[in-house]
């Protein structure tokens, strides 16, 4: 079993030799965070929409100059950023004196970024979605709870997780697989 | 689409996949079209668990998710493919070519200098536009055996390598070996 960075270091390998659809699997890894990253800078979706994309082009036209030498996540994350912040710029608008951590990017909170007045309707849409997915956790086996928990929760490898639940590594992954399918059907009615 | 595919998405997310398990993504991606959703939905369980609700709001959902990643790989796909011939493959091959020059410039110097030892085989010096012919029906001469050079020819040699040093110093990048003056 690999960890993601060599997996990365593979992927951008093969986009350097012309496999495109190796940029696919990047994108579809990373697409979710980089959106969550830009979010926290610009505040209509639609601009958002238009600035992930221009990022992952950007990374893309860039990637044979990556060397591996920083992780791929980080040197995406500092081209969505740099993205962001020039898209601000060019709107009139101020880009935030500070910049989000590379590993907080999609998550914790940062009083420093622009801030958000949420609709009425998404804050409803989202409070369902979470608590759908809070209830699917409840309703797990325990094993898979706690494997998933650890993992989302916690953010501990599948080895670590393995250490605590005294199991296999291939167990670990198999639970948290499992854990993320029984959320998925739960919220499958869900309107995405 | 198969769990097993899935079980890859789930660990991808995580950095767990294997090597084999990213081949076997990058086989079926394109067929399995629920594959790209998946990872999607995952990242946006993920999301709601680990962002406050504020956030997660902010960030598009699985749909939009999709029809954002259609529309890049869409202008990927416009996009120049890279080759071998592409910049960054061209730089492993400067240094490769040098070497090459380098290679050439000491055989040709070596043989010229062989060469100025003594008269060429009579093989040779009388059937020089036959060369080729010699070398299939002829049978292999042996190969010349090294000798010392005398005085002159020794600093000949000197002033054809300063010169390559020089040259190879003049251009910087293309990782020539470099060769001690004197030598």
């Amino acid at each position: 079993m690999t960890t993601g960075e060599p997996s990365d270091q593979q992927l951008v390998e093969r986009v350097k030799r012309g496999d495109k659809r190796a940029f696919d699997i990047l994108q579809l890894k990373y697409q979710h965070k980089i959106t969550g990253l830009v979010s926290r800078y610009i505040k209509d979706q639609d601009e958002v929409l238009d600035v992930t994309q221009e990022a992952f082009i950007k990374a893309y036209r860039a990637i044979s100059g990556f060397r591996g030498e920083s992780a791929f996540y980080t040197w995406l994350y500092r081209i969505a950023i740099n993205t962001s912040k020039n898209f601000l710029v060019s709107k009139s608008r101020r880009p935030p004196d500070t910049d989000i951590d590379v590993d907080e990017g999609e998550f914790q909170d940062n009083s420093a970024v622009l801030r958000d007045t949420e609709s009425p309707e998404q804050a409803l849409v989202t409070k369902e979605l979470e608590d759908l997915i809070y209830s699917a956790i409840d309703d797990l086996p325990e094993e898979l709870k706690v494997a998933v928990t650890l993992r989302e929760f916690e953010g501990l490898s599948y080895e670590d997780i393995a250490g605590v639940m005294e199991c296999p590594v291939g167990t670990v992954r198999s639970r948290i697989f499992r854990a993320r399918e029984a959320i998925e059907n739960k919220i499958s009615r869900f309107g995405q | 689409m198969s769990g097993k595919l899935k079980e890859s998405v789930s660990a991808l997310i995580d950095d767990e996949a294997s090597e084999i398990e990213v081949h076997r993504l990058l086989r079926n991606l394109d067929s399995e079209q629920d594959l790209k959703k998946t990872f999607f939905i995952y990242q946006q369980i993920r999301s709601v668990l680990r962002n406050p609700s504020d956030k997660v709001q902010r960030i598009p959902g699985v749909d939009q998710q999709m029809k954002l990643f259609q529309r890049i790989s869409d202008a990927i796909d416009d996009e120049e493919t890279f080759t071998i011939d592409s910049p960054t493959h061209r730089n492993w091959l400067k240094p490769v070519a040098g070497l090459a020059v380098a290679a050439t410039l000491l055989m040709t110097v070596g043989i010229v200098f062989n060469n100025e030892t003594g008269p060429l085989p009579d093989s040779i010096s009388t059937n020089t536009p036959t060369i080729a012919q010699n070398v299939d029906t002829q049978p292999v001469e042996p190969e010349p055996e090294l000798r010392e050079l005398d005085e002159e020819k020794q600093k000949l040699l000197r002033e054809y390598l300063n010169k390559h040093d020089r040259m190879t110093r003049l251009k910087g990048n293309t990782h020539l070996v470099n060769y001690p003056p004197g030598q």
